[in-house]
This record gives structure tokens, sequence and C-alpha cells, in this order.
């Protein structure tokens, strides 16, 4: 939980960095590669976090899956809209990214307000819904029989 | 608390997975020490394999040895099987990445060249290409490429393969989880996938990107919306009697109807949500490939059939935004091919031949390779099917997993897809078939693999993975291109630059320079793409070996003649010998004598010539061809 709003503020952070560097023009090198990999990872990042997934491997590939799509969509409706421009695609994304990562900090201000992943949460009071198969037929590893030696909710 | 946290971050690194760590490093400096020793100028028409340093045996080596031990411990680590399997891929897909200082595959630089058209016309143009009918990979390219302040995408396509394939560790682990009663069967499918996948369509292209997209809705559907089944669908319901086939029928009904993993929980805000970004990512998928699509519908739609997931929404919506992208957005595309699409409906005959047979010609050792890589796919089907049918001798099935495998081969008999829909198929099919193949050698729930299965598993890992070395990088000598040919290429761009209308969108034919290249697999069009035209020996002529072994320039210089254009061009490059060599078994020196001859006829200047390139200006055409 506390994790997650560090990521979250993160986002805010690099979402600012990059709409900085997207306007100064960053061109070859590794300040390009930057660019890049926050425009394909930080929107959708921003998204999948509102979820409260535990998973790190389902974060990660729904974060690049959801920012992928975001970057067709986007760039989509600026050519057929007539209004092309990378660094306008580059703003509507960092955008929603720092739309999303916001939201939840603003959201935690206002009392009353939860995220997708509260109401049905772990006892601990963490919001979390716990990533364990419904399905009775797996048996769990600590009951001495072999399997993940941990993490074992989030990699069976 | 604290304690218990210590105890578990023991757990999980205990001390031989040092060792393991161990080992994956010295597996990577092996690596890093073939790349430095890797010489692709000297390959043979065997591919890649054929320069491969001993180095790289030993790092592969390792790596597999490794990972079998550590999957096969009483208690593995996931981090130490990532690992590995990071570094496999490193291995396998990231050599011909880093020892290649451009992007390889000639598709790679056209998808380039399309969007450096969106950055400069700021606009697609259906009916310039088919690609712009399906823009979405494109536009988001150019969308990156002009953010990120880049003059073209060619930096982001040299380095896009490694990145997709590491990415898809993810999603697949994923998918293979959600199939999966025991975790070791879905580390083991996502090692045999990568040691198998010869395929190569992870290059910067769209069915690379899509094919990412589809299989975390895949992952989706199947992780957070498994339906366990348990229970006949009533379409699957097998006839009373006591008949053979009834009872076929009875036990395939059973089979099916075979209980699965169940989905992990989620609250109903992240279902709702989830299936969401499923819808996002099928509509990104739709417009961004014509292919990818109706896999996805196929398998999405044959896992709800089979009760294997509870999206039962996603097949209707998706087949929606399907039939509205093709009759609004793609509609330029549809009206000039909609005959010839009805028209390969049912031909798979000629889907065989042009996907396997016509395939089969070139140099010797091409025809070996090409021969082979059939062998290697049905090798790779056939132990998979073991694999389902040792699961099914045990009384347990993986029915969504051989939904995946099979739901893919739909298309084989509607679309012949420019004669590659075999390879496209085994390419979307593979997740399904290397989750089957792991099942050979992990079976069941029961977790104590035993010595004999990780021994087998680890000899098949091996010889498939020489296997795909062979398979994939076969096509390597063409397939890879140098610094020479793209300082020619440059060179190029820069001669007809004056006499381009960079503005004019679309320019009359007769005031097009004219660009003659013997074969297309030239780095040539990741610019300007639209504002030349082309005249390629190989499509043009009827018998285009015989027009380039004898030298027949005067017939190629009449067709030339015939066309209208302003200037003209011959640019002959390295990758378009090898290309013509590999593929349509010509002679070593017969392009040089083909360029050589052009020159001296007095019909060309040499304009620009290095070591793998050289550009001819044909200047006794010059004005005079002008219609």
């Amino acid at each position: 939980m506390r994790l997650i709003r560090v990521v979250q503020g993160a986002l805010v952070a690099v979402s600012v960095i990059t709409l900085a560097m997207v306007a100064a023009n960053p061109g070859e090198g590794w300040a390009a590669g930057i660019v890049v990999g926050t425009l394909v990872v930080c929107p959708g990042l921003a998204i999948v976090l509102l979820l409260g997934l535990r998973d790190p491997m389902a974060v990660v590939s729904l974060a690049v899956a959801t920012g992928l799509a975001l970057n067709v969509g986007v760039a989509q409706l600026l050519v057929y809209g007539g209004l092309w421009s990378g660094r306008l695609g580059a703003a509507v994304l960092m955008g929603i990214s720092l739309a999303c990562a916001l939201g939840p900090m603003v959201a935690q201000a206002v009392p009353g307000e939860s995220r997708i992943g509260e109401g049905q949460g772990t006892p601990d009071g963490g919001g979390d819904a716990p990533l364990r198969r419904a399905s009775p037929d797996v048996a769990p590893s600590s009951s001495g029989r072999a399997g993940a030696v941990a993490g074992e909710a989030d990699w069976r | 608390m604290r304690g218990a946290v210590r105890t578990l971050r023991r757990d999980r690194w205990p001390i031989d997975s040092v060792v393991h760590v161990g080992v994956v490093a010295i597996a990577l400096a092996l690596w890093a020490q073939a790349l430095a020793s890797l010489d692709l100028r000297s390959m043979n028409d065997l591919g890649l394999i054929s320069v491969l340093p001993l180095e790289m045996a030993g790092a592969v080596g390792l790596l597999t040895a490794g990972f079998f031990l550590a999957l096969c411990r009483r208690q593995y680590v996931p981090g130490v099987l990532l690992l590995y399997l990071v570094a496999l891929v490193l291995a396998l897909y990231g050599t011909v990445v880093l020892v290649n200082e451009f992007p390889r595959i000639e598709a790679t630089w056209r998808h380039v060249g399309y969007i450096e058209y969106i950055m400069r016309n700021r606009q697609v143009d259906p009916l310039l290409n088919a690609y712009f009918n399906w823009p979405g990979f494109f536009a988001a390219g150019a969308l990156l490429t002009e953010a990120a302040g880049l003059e073209t995408a060619l930096s982001l396509a040299r380095w896009a393969p490694m990145a997709l394939d590491l990415l898809t560790i993810g999603p697949l682990l994923l998918l293979f989880l959600s199939l999966s009663d025991d975790a070791r069967a879905a580390w083991a499918g996502v090692w045999f996938y990568f040691v198998t996948a010869w395929v190569g369509q992870d290059y910067f292209s769209p069915q690379g990107w899509s094919f990412f997209l589809h299989l975390v809705v895949l992952a989706i559907a199947l992780r957070w919306f498994t339906g366990a089944g348990g229970a006949l669908p009533v379409w699957l319901v097998p006839p009373a009697g006591s008949g053979r086939v009834a009872s076929v029928l009875r036990a395939l009904a059973s089979w099916a109807a075979a209980p699965g993993p169940g989905a992990v929980e989620s609250t109903p805000q992240q279902r709702a949500a989830l299936a969401g970004i499923a819808i996002l990512l099928c509509a990104a998928l739709v417009s961004s490939h014509q292919l990818t699509p109706f896999i996805t519908l196929a398998s999405i739609a044959g896992l709800v059939a089979l009760q294997r997931c509870r999206l039962g929404g996603l097949p209707v919506l998706m087949s929606v935004l399907i039939g509205a992208w093709l009759a609004f957005m793609a509609i330029t595309f549809m009206r000039g091919h909609v005959e010839s699409l009805l028209a390969e409906i049912g031909r798979v005959d000629s889907v065989v031949q042009s996907s396997v047979a016509e395939r089969l010609s070139g140099s010797p050792e091409h025809v070996f390779i090409t021969r082979f890589r059939v062998v290697f796919t049905l090798a790779v089907c056939l132990l998979a099917a073991a694999g389902a049918v040792r699961r099914a001798l045990q009384g347990r099935s993986d029915v969504a997993a051989a939904a995946l495998a099979l739901a893919p081969f739909i298309v084989l008999p509607l679309q012949s897809y420019g004669g590659e829909v075999a390879l496209r198929v085994y390419f979307f099919a593979l997740p399904g078939i290397a989750f089957l193949l792991a099942r050979l050698f992990f079976p069941g729930a029961v977790l104590d693999a035993s010595r004999w299965e990780c021994s087998a598993a680890m000899a098949a890992s091996v010889v498939l993975t020489v296997g795909f070395l062979l398979a994939r990088y076969g096509n390597e000598r063409m397939d890879f291109f140098t610094a020479q040919e793209f300082e020619a290429m440059e060179e190029f761009h820069r001669l007809v630059d004056d006499g381009l209308r960079r503005d004019a969108p679309a320019e009359p034919q007769t005031d097009r320079t004219l660009v003659l290249l013997p074969s297309w697999n030239t780095p040539l069009r990741f610019e300007r793409e639209e504002l030349y035209r082309y005249y390629i020996v190989m499509a043009a002529q009827n018998r285009p070996i015989a027009v380039l072994s004898n030298a027949d320039i005067e017939t190629v210089l009449q067709d030339v003649a015939r066309t209208p254009h302003r200037e003209a061009y011959l640019i002959s490059t390295r990758s378009q010998k090898a290309h013509l060599e590999l593929l349509y078994g010509l002679a070593p020196s017969a392009l040089d004598a083909f360029t050589e001859a052009m020159e001296l006829s007095g019909a060309a200047t040499m304009v620009y010539r290095n070591r793998d390139a050289t550009i001819l200006h044909l200047q006794a055409l010059n004005g005079a061809v002008n219609q």
C-alpha cells in the first residue's frame, strides 16, 4: 500500500520531468530512450496501480500493454482528427499519467473515497484483495509439499 | 512480524540460489565473449549457427542445465527461474540485436519509412499503402519518435525486438500460471516457448506489437475470469448409445469437461477495471493489425465455448469492433481486395503450396534449412500432443491450453496471407503448444518432478535450442544490414534530395525518381518511401534469375525505359546479393557481374561505391524516357 503510494508519487515526478524533456527536444541518446520508455510505461502503470493488484508481474505486463494501447489510441485520435503533433500526444499521455497518479492522492484527502481494490480487502485493512486461487484444488506450499519458496500467492 | 519477513527473505534466496546467480553470471560472461568474436560476414547459408562461437554453446548449455536443476528442486525460487529466463532471452534473442548496429529484416526499414511518412505528412493515406488502413502501430511509433526528438524510428526499431521478447516473459508466465495446477509446468512452458519460437515475428512490426497485446488479453481472460469447467457445455453433451463413436465422443466430452484451475481472487471493481483494460487492448489490436484480432477473437471464443472463460461478452464486442473497423476505417482496402480475399476461402491446397512448397527453393543449404523448419515445427507439435496425451492418460486435461493451441488454425482455410499463414498459425499457436510440451515432462499436480523427467526436459531443451538456432536464424545472411549499406542509402537519399518536392505528398508518376533494385532486400525505404518509384527485377521480370545470371541489361533497360520516371538509379547491395543467392540460388558472382555490365555498357555512371553497395545513375535514360 505504501509502496503503491511511493510509485504514484514517483509517477507524478517522472511525468512532469518527461514533459519538460519533450519540450526540450531530447534527440538521439539516452534521453530519447528515457522519453520513449516513460511514454510507454507511465500512463499504463498509473492506471493499473488504481486496481490495487499485488502481483508485480501482472502489474508490469498490464502497465506496458495498457500504455501501448493508450499510445495507439491517442496517436490515432491525433492523426484522424487532423491534429497531429507528437508533442501534443506526449502531453496527453503524461496528462493521463498525472491524473491517474494524482487522483488517489486527492481522493485520500477527501473522506469517503475509495480505490477500486478496496471494499473486500484483506483483514489488515490494506484494501488489496489477496491474489490466491479461488479453486480449492491447489495446495498451498506451506503444507510442506514442494513448490515456490516465497511469493506463492503471486506466482502460482 | 519483522522477524517473519526476515525469515521469508532468507528462504527466498537460500544459499544454492547464490550458486545459481553465479551460474547465470558465468553464462552471461561466456555470451559476452561470444558476442565479441562473432563475425557475421563469415556466415554461410546455414545462417547464424555457422559462425556462432563455442562460448555461445557453453552459455546456453549452462543456462539450460541451471534452469532445470533450479526448477526441479523440491523448493524452487521464482526469482532464480526468472533470472534464467531473462538470461536465455538475452542470449537467444539479444545476440543479433547487439552485434548489429542497425535493425535487421528489410520489412523493419519499411515500417520505419511508414512512421516517417506520418511524421512528415501528419496524416495517413489508406490509398497509398494497405498498412495505413490499420495504422495504430505506425501512428504510435510516430508519436514516440517525434516526442523523443528522433529524426527516424531506426533506433527504436533496433532495440524493439529485445524489449518485446523480454516483455513477453510476463504475460506468458501469467497465462501459463493460469493454465496450470503445477507452477513448474508454467515455468518450463515459458522456457520451451523461447526455445521453439523460431518464426521471427518479434521485429519492429504491427504483428510483433500486437502479439504482446494478444497475450495480455489472454492472460486477463484466464487469470481473472477463468471458468473452472467441471460441467459439460450444452453443445458438447455426448450422444447416448453404446457404439464406438459414441464412446469416443463421451471420452472427449469428459476430457473437455475436466475441471481446471480457478481464477485468482479479485473484487468486482477489479474485475470490472480489468475487463475495461481487456476491451482497450482489443480496440488497439483491431486498429493495429489485420490478422491478430481474428486470432484473439477465436481464442477467447473457444475458451468461452469450453466454459474456461467467463468473459462471454468479449468475443461479441470484439466482433463488433472488427466489423466496424473493416466497414468504416479499412473500407479503402476492403473495396479493392474483398473479392480476392473471398476467393481464397477454402483453398487449403494453395495455402499449403504457398506457405510450404514454394519456399523449398534456393541454395542447397537454404533448402535444407527450409525442410528442417518443417520437421522442427512438426516435432514441436508432436511433443506437445504427447504432453496432452500423457495428461489424458493420467485422467487430467489441459482444455484451455489445447484451445489456445488449436484456435489459430481457424485462419488456415480462410487466407494464405501472402503465403505466410502457416507460419503465422504456428506463431500464434505456440503459447498453447509450448505449455502442452512442458506437460510432457511436468504432467501433474504431483509437485515433485522425478530425476528422469528433469533430465528428459533438459535434454529436450538442448536439442530444441540447437534446432531453434538453425530454424530461426537460417536466413540471417540476408536479414542483417551493414553500416556500409546504410551509408550508401543515406548517400542515395542525399543525391536525389534536391530533386524531391518533399512537401508534396502525391507527385505525378512521371516526376518521380526511379530506383532499380535487383531484389527488394535493401535498407532503403526508411524515409521518403512514397516519393520514389521502384523497379524490382525479381518482381518485374518473368525469368529474373536468367536476366541477372546472364547480365541481360538490355531487357532491364527496355523495361525501365517504358516506365515513366524523371531519372533512374540502380542500387546493388550485399544484402540483395545474399537474398538472391539464398532464396533463388543465384551464383555468388552473378549480381556483381550484372552491375558491372550495366556500368560498362555506357548506360550508367557509378556515383557511389563502398564495400557493400554500388549506386549507378542511369544517365543514358535521363530525360529521354520521360512520358
